[in-house]
């Protein structure tokens, strides 16, 4: 029942991670009510992922993280592009693109994995928390064993929290106000185009941790459950990640534990089991809200 | 203070949503310079769309032939203050009345600055001419309708421009708030800035303005009320014929 | 890739392939048709979540029909749980969206997080279970229909007819439902009931093809087709017509070249199909506008 050192510590530190970089993104694309693009995302780069992949013949960071940049604005491109020429609804044109995409991307997988031992698919849709080890080696400096995932998803959490603190009010304005953010010229082209590729950078490092079809869980739902509480965006940003952080936790454990307790054979998908504490979380802290709201006003 | 120059120009300007049709066809004016314009025209007639055009803010839009102060919106922005309509803001935002308002100041705080004491203060300065001083640290999601107007003046207002452009300010709010923005609007014209404000009621714009644009795709007539909303212009306008003779069976 | 060339001529296909080819086509059809008016409603994105929260109904179904010793692989079984699941997905979500904070955006990503999330956590369950396929989750979320037997083509193809027959009955209720909500409340059409029948038709739809076109993968069969033909443009019916002979050309494009090329899951080679579709249409869409405002310029005059 303990929790062990090479297996869990590994896990959720990774999971900290990528819930930091996502999250702290996360409440601005929910400010945007753009969270389903960022799930469209998710989906579309999976064919650059995937292509990366095959071009360098492993899981080369670089390499990925080029061909799901590519992936990323082609399908920006294309559902801006059909949008304007069919005028048909954002969500439909989105949906159309990045399910295309998604389908390119599983194809790929699907024929290439079968051929490549590395490239497992249900590690990219799912993530692979449980295997993340910690492979401390006897004659070398302890960080070696740490798994590279680890080091990727902390650079991107690093950049994306400074990249946040640092623009905070910019990105604010933009979300509560696009107009008037590109009216008063606070807003340049490259602090949108950094944002975005910033989320893309997010969504890539961390589909290693929870995969590609959970993103939309650590990037909206920690945003969502802090938003009916905060009065400020900062403040927001700060209960998003405090709460997140401890559900989050709370998922893994009840994934990982849960089978040891009950001798169950298998153990639960765990990033499934994150999102779904994540967003079971979020129609709970708004029932909170309209209670104690409705108490206030009784007094 | 360098107030020389027509605020805003437009000589034939035109612009639409990227499909094809112009919302605004070839339309030219200039504003009286220290002066309250209204732009009133019938629904649909692209007044948002000529604001948020000549502003820059629609990619399909010529900003070729717009001139504010004699030169590009770029090299003047400072100078130009834009208050979009209250449907147009997602008013759950977290964010009180004072970061509201304080949000026209960024311009000038900058790149990696925080919001200080300073900045604050005349933040709170401009929500005090639209009275809203008590109200300052209120969720702008609790405020009411005319209240947010209020704020988003406010936020207009600190901005210090010489030149304000306002997208309907009177729709949806109390007697109360439509007054004061009427009176404070006034104020700031006297000290020497422009308005130019979409305007939907024909009814009360005598009231609040010296001249008015008359609008419908394109400038129908322009001057001073009297002249541009003379009864032939709006008949034009509005496409107000006289009744057809079957009507009446 | 390598290719089978019996499998692309058709006097080689045995029984079973023309049953299944049968079943995506009828479920090409509901596809299309109710996907006009998810696209009319601007609910795509609520049907990419409808689609996704089959899985953990599909996963409870299988769990329960084990323990019961009834079989957890009875299609009607899994249609049932998968429909259930979906159902609650699609009345939950608006129902989230009303709330102030979250709109309509923020609900759609919670309950794709939450259905989804609690569906990969049951089948990690399902998976380990003695009766489970190991490649099970994959061919459920991509579809296969190399995996379906000509029985559950069949109860496919029910299902997706007895929604085609609602469809085609209460057609012009419907369409004025999509089209304008209030006009139909203000008409007296009990808009309640219909709005429920829209919803059951899309979950219908979704647990039609959530074997053959993936419950991941669903979505773009709702919209793309219909999305296609709505460009082309036309009247509503003419609009529900070819959105459903789009659907049905795609469905059975798809099913035919997974199962010409190896490894290739149905439902995304069906979406490849509909999206190429939809992007084939959009320069056409200007030539077919072209001529319409051309013709009735000349009927003006």
């Amino acid at each position: 029942m303990m929790p062990s050192l090479a297996v869990d510590v590994p896990a959720v530190i990774a999971l900290m991670l990528a819930l930091v970089a996502c999250g702290t993104l996360g409440n601005f694309l929910v400010l945007r009510k753009e969270a389903m693009t960022a799930d469209a995302i998710a989906h579309a780069v999976l064919p650059g992922l995937v292509a990366g992949f095959l071009v360098s013949g492993s899981r080369s960071i670089t390499a990925m993280f080029v061909g799901a940049a590519c992936a990323g604005v082609i399908s920006i491109l294309l559902s801006n592009w059909s949008r304007r020429a069919t005028q048909l609804e954002p969500g439909a044109t989105l949906g159309i693109v990045f399910t295309g995409l998604f389908a390119l991307g599983v194809i790929l997988l699907e024929t290439q994995g079968a051929r490549q031992v590395d490239l497992d698919a249900e590690c990219v849709l799912f993530g692979s928390l449980e295997t993340l080890f910690y492979v401390p080696a006897s004659d070398a400096s302890w960080y070696e064993g740490v798994p590279r995932a680890i080091w990727t998803l902390a650079v991107i959490a690093f950049l994306t929290s400074s990249f946040a603190v640092l623009f905070m009010k910019e990105l604010a304005l933009l979300a509560f106000d696009p107009n008037a953010a590109r009216h008063l010229g606070v807003a340049p082209r490259w602090l949108e185009r950094a944002f975005l590729v910033l989320v893309s950078a997010s969504i890539v490092a961390s589909f290693e941790a929870v995969g590609s079809v959970l993103v939309i869980g650590i990037l909206a739902c920690p945003a969502l459950i802090a938003a009916p509480h905060a009065r400020t965006v900062a403040g927001q940003i700060t209960l998003s990640l405090l709460l997140g952080l401890a559900l989050s936790i709370l998922g893994y454990s009840l994934a990982a534990f849960a089978p040891r307790l009950f001798h169950t054979p298998s153990a639960l998908n765990s990033a499934g089991m994150i999102a779904l504490v994540l967003a079971l979380a979020v129609p709970l802290s708004h029932a909170l809200h309209r209670r104690r709201q409705r108490k206030s006003n009784a007094i | 203070m360098s107030r020389q120059g027509c605020p805003l120009e437009l000589e034939r300007f035109s612009a639409g949503y990227g499909n094809g049709d112009c919302v605004v066809r070839d339309a030219s004016f200039a504003l009286r310079s220290g002066c309250m314009t209204a732009l009133v025209g019938p629904n649909g007639a692209g007044k948002s769309t000529l604001l948020k055009g000549a502003l820059g803010l629609l990619p399909h839009a010529n900003t070729a032939g717009v001139r504010f102060f004699g030169q590009p919106l770029d090299k003047v922005r400072a100078r130009v203050a834009y208050l979009p309509q209250r449907a147009d803001i997602d008013w759950t935002f977290p964010a009180s009345a004072l970061d509201v308002a304080a949000m026209g100041l960024y311009r000038k705080i900058g790149f990696f600055h925080r919001v200080r004491g300073k900045w604050k203060s005349e933040a709170r300065r401009a929500l005090a001419m639209v009275g809203m001083e008590s109200l300052d640290d209120m969720p702008i999601g609790e405020l009411s309708g005319g209240q947010q107007q209020r704020v988003l003046l406010a936020r207009s207002l600190v901005q210090g421009a010489d030149l304000l452009m306002l997208d309907e300010p009177f729709v949806n709010v109390d007697f109360a708030t439509e007054e004061r923005l009427g009176a404070v609007l006034r104020d700031a014209c006297r000290s020497g800035m422009s308005v130019l404000a979409v305007h939907h009621d024909l009814g009360d714009v005598r009231r609040y303005f010296d001249d008015a644009v008359l609008f419908d795709g394109t400038v129908v007539a322009h001057g001073s009320i009297d002249v541009a909303l003379a009864d032939a212009n709006l008949h034009e306008a509005f496409r107000l014929g006289p009744p057809p003779e079957d009507s009446i069976a | 890739m390598s290719v089978d060339p019996n499998t692309l001529a058709i006097p080689f296909w045995g029984a079973n392939t023309i049953m299944v080819t049968l079943g995506c086509a009828v479920f090409g059809a509901l596809a299309g048709s109710v996907g006009t008016f998810v696209l009319a409603r601007k609910q795509s994105l609520l049907a990419d979540v409808a689609g996704h929260a089959t899985l953990p109904g599909v996963a409870i179904a299988f769990l329960l029909g084990e323990s019961l010793g009834i079989g957890g692989r009875s299609p009607w079984l899994l249609f049932l749980g998968g429909g259930t699941t979906a159902l609650l997905a699609a009345w939950s979500t608006p129902w989230l969206a009303r709330h102030k904070r979250l709109g309509a955006d923020g609900a759609n990503a919670v309950a794709l997080a939450g259905f989804f999330g609690l569906g990969t956590v049951l089948f990690s369950l399902v998976q380990s279970h003695p009766a489970g396929a190991q490649g099970g989750l994959r061919r459920l979320l991509f579809g296969s229909a190399a995996a379906i037997t000509s029985s559950d083509a069949a109860s496919l193809a029910m299902i997706a007819l007895i929604a085609l027959a609602v469809l085609v009955l209460c057609f012009k209720e419907l369409s004025l439902l999509a089209f304008d909500e209030a006009a139909a409340r203000v008409l007296g059409l009990p808009t309640r009931r219909l709005d429920w029948m829209l919803l059951l038709l899309l979950v219908a739809t979704v647990v039609a093809g959530m074997q053959v076109a993936g419950v991941a993968l669903v979505v773009s069969m709702l919209i793309a087709p219909a999305a296609a033909a709505r460009i082309i443009g036309g009247s509503f019916a003419r609009t529900v017509t070819l959105a459903a002979c789009i659907g049905i050309l795609c469905a059975v494009m798809g099913a035919t070249a997974s199962r010409g090329f190896e490894h290739v899951p149905t439902g995304s080679a069906m979406t490849i199909a509909a999206t190429a579709v939809f992007f084939a249409c959009i320069p056409c869409s200007r030539l077919f506008r072209a001529r319409r405002s051309r013709t009735s310029t000349e009927a003006r005059r």
